[in-house]
């Protein structure tokens, strides 16, 4: 396994620069609010996705579950950053939270997966 | 002798993971000489070595994916050493602002511009690279 090369790695680079926008977003409010730790949980959930997103494209997963842990990945970037500051129970963070952990484990899971267009899939 | 962009990014990954340990070593001083297991205990020192180690936590991994996707993409060498020398010294000058004083001071606020400076290039070089511009 070979840590994103050929034509994948472009789509890793974009979606981890769009997650670092967000995740430079929600801290830059978290700044702006002086709330410390990490208030919003980017600075935790966008580590591990992108982790979890890079082992899935690196282990040959397949495009859609690729699409999907990248789509939840970043829905839930933006959800975090755009959540209330004040409420920490606020709705955008709760199921920016959810939507995170479901990418991170769907990332890892693709880790493990064939891929739907290899010759020698089982499926 | 031939630098491969992972060995660059290797000196960088060690750097700040090295910082970090050092951040956690402090933390643990202060909780050895305050005698306090949890939380801060109300010690300002405890509290300062705690945050100085919780934003480097905050910061570092992220942009350490950035600069490895950068260097999976074939960077420019000079760039990646721009990204990780910011944001490694950076952090030195913030957590040894943030260990003196919890108030503004230069180390803080320049170690804090300076880890903010790599991750914006950082990104924008993750869009100008996905992108093939």
């Amino acid at each position: 396994m070979e840590f994103l090369q050929g034509a994948t790695a472009p789509a890793f680079a974009l979606t981890a620069a769009i997650a670092g926008a967000f995740t430079a977003l929600g801290l830059a409010r978290d700044a702006q609010r002086r709330i410390s730790a990490g208030g919003g949980r980017e600075a935790l959930i966008a580590p591990l996705g992108l982790i979890a997103l890079a082992l899935a494209f690196s282990a040959g997963a397949g495009a859609k579950l690729r699409l999907l842990a990248g789509a939840l990945l970043l829905t839930s970037l933006a959800l975090l950053a755009l959540a209330s500051r004040r409420d920490r129970n606020a709705p955008g963070r709760r199921v920016g939270l959810a939507l995170g952990w479901a990418a991170i484990a769907i990332g890892f899971a693709g880790a493990f997966l064939p891929d739907e267009a290899a010759p020698d899939s089982p499926v | 002798m031939l630098i491969t962009h992972m060995q660059v990014f290797a000196l960088y990954a060690a750097l700040n993971a090295f910082i970090i340990f050092a951040l956690v070593l402090l933390v643990v001083r202060a909780r050895q000489r305050h005698k306090v297991l949890i939380g801060d205990g109300g010690n300002a020192e405890l509290l300062r070595a705690q945050r100085a180690h919780g934003n480097a936590i905050e910061y570092v991994p992220l942009i350490l994916i950035l600069l490895l996707t950068l260097a999976s993409l074939k960077a420019s060498l000079i760039l990646i050493h721009v990204i990780g020398g910011l944001l490694t010294f950076g952090r030195i000058l913030h957590a040894i602002g943030l260990s003196r004083s919890s108030g503004v001071s230069i180390g803080r606020a320049g170690g804090s511009l300076l880890t903010w400076i790599a991750m914006l290039i950082a990104i924008v070089a993750c869009l100008f690279y996905a992108l093939g511009l």
